[in-house]
C-alpha cells in the first residue's frame, strides 16, 4: 500500500479547492481530529472544513469524474453520493457558513467548528478507511498537486465500504446536523475576533495559537455564550479607548511631547530665552519644559490583577457580568499598555493563562486568556481566607521582582467574607478595588440600596467598590450601563486611585461610599 | 423464659442480698446480654437490675434503666445521679426548661441549648451557644491544645461554624440585627475553612458535612449563593467518591432549589450536568429525563428574561440550548417551536431571528424520536440528615464518650412511637437499645472504676466494651469508636478497627485509613480483615485510596480483594489497574480473589470493562493475568 493510500477516500470528497495549500490546510484538519479523538470520515472533515475556512469562489462543488467507476462495485453508492453533493451544495450557500467564513477562521478554530459539528454525531463516530492520516507527514510526501490524478488508484488500494456507509449516515443526520450548525454561537468567534485585534489593526488569524482544547470547551460552554453577548456590549466603549502615549524620559524613541522633569539635554531650548533670574526661579519651582521622551511599554507602572471569582456561588447571571467586566477592563488596560492578568479564585487563586514577560506577549495575552476566561470551571470550594493570604504572598514576591505598582480588582458576589485584617494588609501592598455582585434574595427590599445586602466588613480599605444587584442584573440596559461604568471608573495609572471617587459618574450610579459596619 | 433469664431472675437478687454484689450484677448483666427475650422477662430482668443498682449505690445505672423503661417517675433520680443525667431524666419528663439548666450544670452547653431551643426560649439558647462559640474560638484550653493537630483544627472550624450558625438560627431574623448577620458570616467563614482543610487532608466525607450546613444556612437564610455553594460542592463530593445515585439525588435538589429561587439558568445548568452525568454512567433513561428537565428550564429561563425586560441575546441563548440539547435527543418537533419561539423574540436583530426562521424551515414536519418503552428512572435514595449542625455539634461535645453516644440511642424511639410506654416497648428498637444499655452500663463502670482507681489495667474491660458498641449498628457509635481506637493499648485499638470493619456508614473508612498507617502489627492486621469486608458501592473511593496508598501490603490486597466483590465501573477499573500495573502480589491477591467468586456473570462491570482492555490491547503478561482471574472473557 503506497504511502497517500489513507488519502484514497477524498475522491468521494464533494469539494475541490483550487490551490494546494488549502487541500494541505484540509488535511492538517482532519490530522487534528484524529488527535482531539474524533473519529471524522476524511471526506466529510475535507468538505466541511474548506466550506468553513475558504470563500466559494477558491472551491469547485462536484463529484469527481472518475467516481462513478470507483464505486460501481457498491450498488447505490453512485446516487447517494449525487445525494451528497447537492448536500455540501446547499451547506455551502448557507448562512452560518458564510459568516464563519467571513471571519477567516484559523485552522484551530476550523478544527474546533468540525468537533463541534461532528462529535455527536453519528457520521463522526467511525472515521472509515482513512486512518494513518494522523501519521501522515505532509511535509515529506512532496507535491501534492497531482493527487487528483492519483485518488483513482489510492481509492482502489483499500475497501472503501465504510467511507461509503459513513457518507450514508451524514446523509441520514443531515437534519440534526443543521440543528448543530444553527445554534453554533458565532458570537464567540465574533468576540475572538474583536479582543484578538492588536492597537487597531485586525489580525489575520485571531486565534491562530490557542489551544484547541481550550477553544473548544469555550464553545461548548454554556454561560460562554451569555459572556460572550455581554462582552460584545461592552467592548465598543472599551475600543475607543486609545493606547496610552505616556511620556516618559528615557531615550527608547523619538520626543513625545512635554514635561517639568528631564535631563539637561532635553531642555526646551526656548526655556533659555528667560533671563538668568526668572530661568532660576522656574527651575526651583520645577515650571522649566523638557522635551519628553517616548515611553517603553515595558515601563508601564501598574500591573492589575484581574481576580474574578469561580465558586459556586457565581453560577448564573453574577459569572456573566463577572466576566464581561473582566474582559472588558482587561482590554482597556491592555489598550492603555498596561498589563492585566484575569485570574479565577474558589478556593484557591489559580495560576493566569497566556501572556508572558515581554511587552509582546503581554499585548496578546488577552486574546490567548480568552477561551480560558470564557470556559474556566472552578466550584472547588470556597474561602476567601485562602484566597487572600496566597494572594499576600504572590504580592510580597511581586514586590521583589516587579518594580511595577500592582492593582487587585476584585469581581465577586457579595457574601465574600475575607478576613478584615488580610485585606488591610492585601491593601498595604497594592491598590484594590472591588466589584460585588449583591447576594440574591428571594424578597428582595425595593427599597434599600443595593448596599443594604452586603455584609462586607472591609468597604472603608477598598480604593473603590462597585455594588450590583440583581435588579441591575437582570435589565439589558442598566447591566451594561452599570458595567462600563465600572470599567471606566478604574483611575488611570497618572491619577492616585483615591481619585476614582472623584472622577465618579453621577449620583444614583455612584459606586457605594465606603463604610465600616464593625 | 429462657434458663439463663431465669436463672439470673431467682439467683442474681439473692447473692446481692447475701453481701455478693458482685456475682449478683454480673448474673442479671450476663442475662441482659439475651436482648432478643420478650418484652415482659426483659422489663422484669431490667427491673431487678435496677433494684441490684440502687442497692450497690450505682445511681448512674438506675437511671438508665429507668431511660429504657420509660418509667422516670421516683425523685430520686433527680437528685442522685450527676447532673448530666439528671438533664436526660428532665428530658424524659418532658421538661426541657429543667433538663437545660442541668445539661449547663453540667458543662454541656450545646446540650442546654438544644433544650432551651426545644422549651422554646430562643434567646437563652442563643446566650449559650454565644457562651459556646466563644469557647471554641480558643478559651477552652482543651480546645485549644486539640487544636494543634490538623484534623483537629479543622474540626474546630467545623463545629464553630455550626455553633455560630445556631447563634444565628435563634437570632431575630430582622436585618437589623447586627449579631445575626455577624454570626452568619462567622459561620460561613468557619465552614468555607473548615471544608478546605478537611479536603486538603483527603477526609471529603467530612468536607461533605461542611457544604452540607452550608447549604442548610443559605436555605435558611435565603441567600441564595451558600445555597448554590453547598449543593454545588455536595454534588462534586459525592461524584468524587463513586455515590452516583446520592449524587443524582442532590442534582435534583439542587434543581428544586435553584427553581425556587427562580434562578432559571442556576437550575438549567444543574440539569445538563445531571444529564451528562447520568449518561456517563449508563443511566439512560434518567439522561433522558435531565435532558427534558434541562430543555424546559432552558426555556423558563428565556421566558423569565424576556417577562423581566432582560437582554434578548440571553434570551435566545437559552432557546438555541434547548434547542440543541432537544435536536440532540432526537425531539425535533420540540426543537422546531423552539426555533419559532426564539425567531419571536422582540428586540433581537432582524438577521438573527431570520436565521432561526430558517432553522425552523428546515424541521417543519419533523417529529420527536418516540421514548423507549420500559425504560424509567432509576430510585433516588433518601438526602443527608438535614440538622447536622445540631447533631454533630451534640457529638462533639460528647467528645467520644460511649455512654453519653449510648444514651442518646436509649431516647430513640420507633416511628409509630407516641408515649413513653410504647417508646418504652417499641419492638422495632428495643434490640439496638438493649445493646445501648448494656454498651452504657459497660462504659459507666469502667468510668467508675478508672475513677476510683480500682481498674488500673482497663485494657480487656475497654475491649469488651468495643466489642458491645461494634454489635451496635448505628452512626453514633463511630464517634466513640474513633475515640476508642486512638487508645493507647493495641489490643484496645485493634478491637475497634475490628468494630468499625462490621459499620455500614462510610466515615468508618477514616477509621480504616488511620489504623492502616499504626505501628503495631495487629492493628494493621485488624484493618486488613476489615478492609476486605467493605465489599460495598459506598466504599469504592476509600477501598481505591487504601489499595493505592496504603502502606501496609495486607491492607493493599484487602483493599483489592474487596473492590473485586463491588460490581461496579469505578471499582472494576482500580481492579483491573492494579492487575496491569500493580505489584506481583497485587496481581496475585486479585487473581485469588477472583478464582474464589467462582464463575463470573459476562455481564458484569468487570467483564465488561476486561473485554474493553483486552480490545485496545494489553501486554501479554497482562493478558494472561486476565485469563487466569476471569477465564475466557469472549
Amino acid at each position: 500500500m503506497s504511502e497517500l493510500a489513507p488519502l484514497g477516500p477524498l475522491l468521494l470528497a464533494a469539494v475541490r479547492p483550487s490551490a494546494e495549500g488549502l487541500l494541505r490546510r484540509a488535511l492538517g484538519w482532519a490530522r487534528d481530529l484524529e488527535r482531539l479523538g474524533v473519529d471524522v470520515p476524511l471526506p466529510i472533515a475535507h468538505d466541511l472544513g474548506l466550506l468553513l475556512a475558504a470563500p466559494t469562489n477558491y472551491l469547485e462543488i462536484a463529484a469527481r469524474r472518475a467516481l462513478a467507476a470507483a464505486v460501481t462495485g457498491h450498488p447505490g453508492a453512485a446516487k447517494m453520493h449525487e445525494g451528497y453533493v447537492e448536500a455540501i451544495r446547499a451547506l455551502a450557500d448557507d448562512d452560518t457558513f458564510e459568516r464563519v467564513r467571513a471571519l477567516r477562521p484559523s485552522d484551530d478554530l476550523v478544527v474546533v467548528l468540525l468537533t463541534k459539528l461532528l462529535s455527536g454525531h453519528e457520521s463522526g463516530r467511525r472515521r472509515g478507511s482513512s486512518e494513518g492520516i494522523d501519521v501522515l507527514d505532509l511535509g515529506s510526501v512532496g507535491s501534492l498537486e497531482s493527487l487528483e490524478r492519483k485518488l483513482p488508484a489510492l481509492f482502489a488500494e483499500a475497501p472503501r465500504d465504510a467511507d461509503i456507509e459513513a457518507i450514508a449516515r451524514f446523509l441520514r443526520e443531515l437534519t440534526r446536523l443543521r440543528v448543530v450548525l444553527d445554534t453554533i454561537d458565532l458570537d464567540t468567534v465574533r468576540l475572538l475576533a474583536v479582543v484578538g485585534q492588536d492597537g487597531g489593526a485586525p489580525s489575520a488569524s485571531i486565534v491562530s495559537g490557542l489551544a484547541q482544547v481550550e477553544l473548544l470547551s469555550a464553545l461548548s460552554s454554556l454561560q460562554a455564550n451569555d459572556v460572550v453577548n455581554f462582552s460584545l456590549e461592552l467592548l465598543p466603549s472599551v475600543l475607543e479607548t486609545k493606547r496610552r502615549s505616556a511620556p516618559g524620559t528615557y531615550a527608547t524613541g523619538g520626543y513625545q511631547g512635554l514635561t517639568r522633569r528631564g535631563s539637561l539635554d532635553s531642555l526646551v531650548l526656548t526655556e533659555l530665552a528667560w533671563d538668568d533670574d526668572e530661568l532660576m526661579r522656574r527651575l526651583i519651582d520645577d515650571e522649566v519644559l523638557f522635551h519628553a521622551r517616548e515611553r517603553s511599554e515595558d515601563e508601564a507602572s501598574r500591573l492589575h490583577l484581574v481576580l474574578v471569582d469561580a465558586s459556586a456561588s457565581m453560577r448564573g447571571d453574577r459569572t456573566t457580568f463577572a466576566r464581561g467586566v473582566a474582559i472588558a477592563l482587561a482590554k482597556r488596560l491592555e489598550l492603555e499598555g498596561e498589563e492585566a492578568r484575569i485570574r479565577f479564585f474558589d478556593r484557591r487563586l489559580y495560576e493566569p493563562f497566556g501572556g508572558g514577560a515581554s511587552a509582546r506577549q503581554r499585548r496578546g495575552a488577552l486574546a490567548a486568556a480568552l477561551p480560558h476566561v470564557l470556559a474556566f470551571r472552578g466550584e472547588r470550594g470556597r474561602s476567601p481566607e485562602r484566597v487572600m493570604r496566597q494572594l499576600l504572598a504572590e504580592l510580597e514576591v511581586l514586590r521583589a521582582r516587579d518594580r511595577r505598582s500592582p492593582v487587585v480588582h476584585l469581581v465577586t458576589h457579595g457574601a465574600f467574607y475575607a478576613p478584615r485584617a488580610l485585606v488591610q494588609e492585601v491593601h498595604s501592598r497594592a491598590s484594590l478595588f472591588a466589584v460585588f455582585i449583591a447576594p440574591h434574595r428571594e424578597a428582595q427590599d425595593d427599597e434599600s440600596s443595593p448596599d443594604a445586602s452586603l455584609d462586607i466588613d472591609f468597604l472603608d480599605l477598598l480604593d473603590g467598590h462597585w455594588t450590583v444587584d440583581q435588579a441591575t442584573l437582570s435589565k439589558s440596559d442598566d447591566r451594561a450601563r452599570r458595567a462600563k461604568e465600572i470599567v471606566q471608573a478604574i483611575p488611570k495609572s497618572q491619577e492616585r486611585p483615591t481619585s476614582v471617587r472623584a472622577s465618579l459618574p453621577p449620583t444614583g450610579v455612584r459606586p457605594s461610599a465606603p463604610r465600616s459596619q464593625r | 423464659m429462657s434458663d439463663l433469664l431465669h436463672d439470673a431472675l431467682s439467683r442474681g437478687p439473692s447473692l446481692i442480698e447475701r453481701g455478693q454484689p458482685n456475682e449478683g450484677l454480673a448474673m442479671l448483666l450476663g442475662a441482659a446480654a439475651e436482648v432478643d427475650a420478650d418484652a415482659r422477662d426483659y422489663s422484669a430482668l431490667l427491673h431487678a437490675l435496677q433494684r441490684a443498682f440502687h442497692q450497690t449505690g450505682n445511681p448512674r445505672g438506675v437511671a438508665s434503666i429507668a431511660w429504657y423503661l420509660a418509667d422516670v417517675a421516683s425523685p430520686s433520680l433527680l437528685t442522685a445521679p450527676p447532673p448530666v443525667d439528671v438533664a436526660r431524666t428532665q428530658r424524659m419528663r418532658g421538661d426541657e426548661a429543667a433538663a437545660a439548666r442541668a445539661f449547663e450544670e453540667a458543662g454541656l452547653l450545646a446540650h442546654a441549648a438544644v433544650s432551651r431551643e426545644r422549651a422554646g426560649d430562643l434567646s437563652g439558647a442563643r446566650a449559650l451557644w454565644s457562651r459556646l462559640s466563644h469557647r471554641v474560638e480558643g478559651n477552652d484550653e482543651r480546645v485549644a491544645q486539640s487544636a494543634r493537630r490538623p484534623e483537629a483544627a479543622a474540626e474546630q472550624s467545623y463545629v464553630l461554624g455550626l455553633v455560630r450558625y445556631n447563634v444565628a438560627r435563634n437570632s431575630s431574623s430582622s436585618r437589623t440585627d447586627r449579631a445575626r448577620r455577624d454570626a452568619i458570616v462567622g459561620s460561613v467563614g468557619a465552614l468555607e475553612e473548615a471544608a478546605s482543610q478537611f479536603e486538603t487532608l483527603g477526609q471529603r466525607e467530612r468536607a461533605f458535612d461542611c457544604y452540607n450546613a452550608l447549604a442548610a444556612i443559605g436555605a435558611t437564610t435565603g441567600t441564595f449563593e451558600h445555597a448554590l455553594e453547598g449543593r454545588v460542592n455536595l454534588i462534586r463530593v459525592l461524584r468524587e467518591d463513586y455515590l452516583q445515585q446520592y449524587a443524582l439525588q442532590q442534582f435534583d435538589e439542587a434543581m428544586a432549589v435553584a427553581e425556587a429561587a427562580s434562578e432559571f439558568a442556576a437550575a438549567a445548568s444543574f440539569a445538563r450536568e445531571a444529564m451528562s452525568y447520568a449518561r456517563g454512567l449508563g443511566l439512560a433513561a434518567d439522561a433522558t429525563t435531565y435532558a427534558k428537565r434541562a430543555i424546559d428550564l432552558h426555556a423558563g429561563t428565556a421566558r423569565a428574561i424576556l417577562r423581566a425586560g432582560g437582554p434578548p441575546e440571553l434570551a435566545e441563548n437559552a432557546l438555541l440550548a434547548a434547542i440543541g440539547l432537544a435536536a440532540e435527543i432526537g425531539l425535533l418537533a420540540r426543537a422546531y417551536g423552539l426555533y419559532q419561539e426564539a425567531a419571536a423574540i422582540e428586540g433581537l436583530d432582524e438577521v438573527r431571528r431570520a436565521r432561526h426562521r430558517r432553522g425552523a424551515e428546515h424541521l417543519r414536519g419533523a417529529d420527536d424520536a418516540p421514548a423507549r418503552e420500559g425504560s424509567k428512572p432509576t430510585a433516588r435514595p433518601p438526602g443527608p440528615p438535614l440538622e447536622v449542625w445540631i447533631v454533630d455539634v451534640i457529638e462533639w461535645e460528647q467528645g467520644g464518650l460511649a455512654e453519653e453516644a449510648c444514651a442518646d440511642i436509649l431516647f430513640d424511639a420507633g416511628s409509630r412511637a407516641k408515649t413513653a410506654i410504647e417508646r418504652a416497648r417499641d419492638p422495632a428498637t428495643a434490640p439496638l437499645r438493649r445493646r445501648a444499655l448494656l454498651a452504657r452500663l459497660l462504659a459507666l463502670d469502667i468510668a467508675r472504676r478508672q475513677g476510683d482507681g480500682s481498674l488500673p489495667q482497663a485494657a480487656g474491660a475497654l475491649v469488651e466494651l468495643v466489642r458491645r458498641l461494634g454489635e451496635i449498628v448505628d452512626y453514633r457509635v463511630l464517634s466513640p469508636l474513633e475515640a476508642l481506637a486512638r487508645h493507647e493499648a493495641p489490643e484496645v485499638r485493634a478491637k475497634a478497627v475490628e468494630a468499625a470493619g462490621n459499620m455500614p456508614f462510610k466515615r468508618s473508612a477514616q477509621l480504616l485509613r488511620a489504623a492502616a498507617e499504626d505501628d503495631d502489627r495487629t492493628v494493621v492486621e485488624a484493618a486488613a480483615r476489615a478492609t476486605a469486608r467493605k465489599q460495598s458501592p459506598v466504599f469504592v473511593d476509600p477501598l481505591r485510596r487504601l489499595a493505592r496508598d496504603a502502606t501496609a501490603p495486607a491492607v493493599r490486597t484487602a483493599a483489592l480483594k474487596a473492590l473485586t466483590g463491588i460490581d461496579n465501573s469505578e471499582a472494576a477499573d482500580a481492579v483491573l489497574t492494579a492487575l496491569e500495573a500493580g505489584s506481583a502480589a497485587d496481581r496475585a491477591a486479585i487473581i485469588e480473589a477472583l478464582r474464589k467468586r467462582g464463575r463470573i456473570d459476562r455481564g458484569s462491570k468487570l467483564m465488561i470493562a476486561a473485554r474493553e482492555r483486552m480490545a485496545r490491547g494489553v501486554s501479554a503478561e497482562v493478558a494472561h493475568d486476565l485469563q487466569a482471574a476471569l477465564g475466557s472473557l469472549e
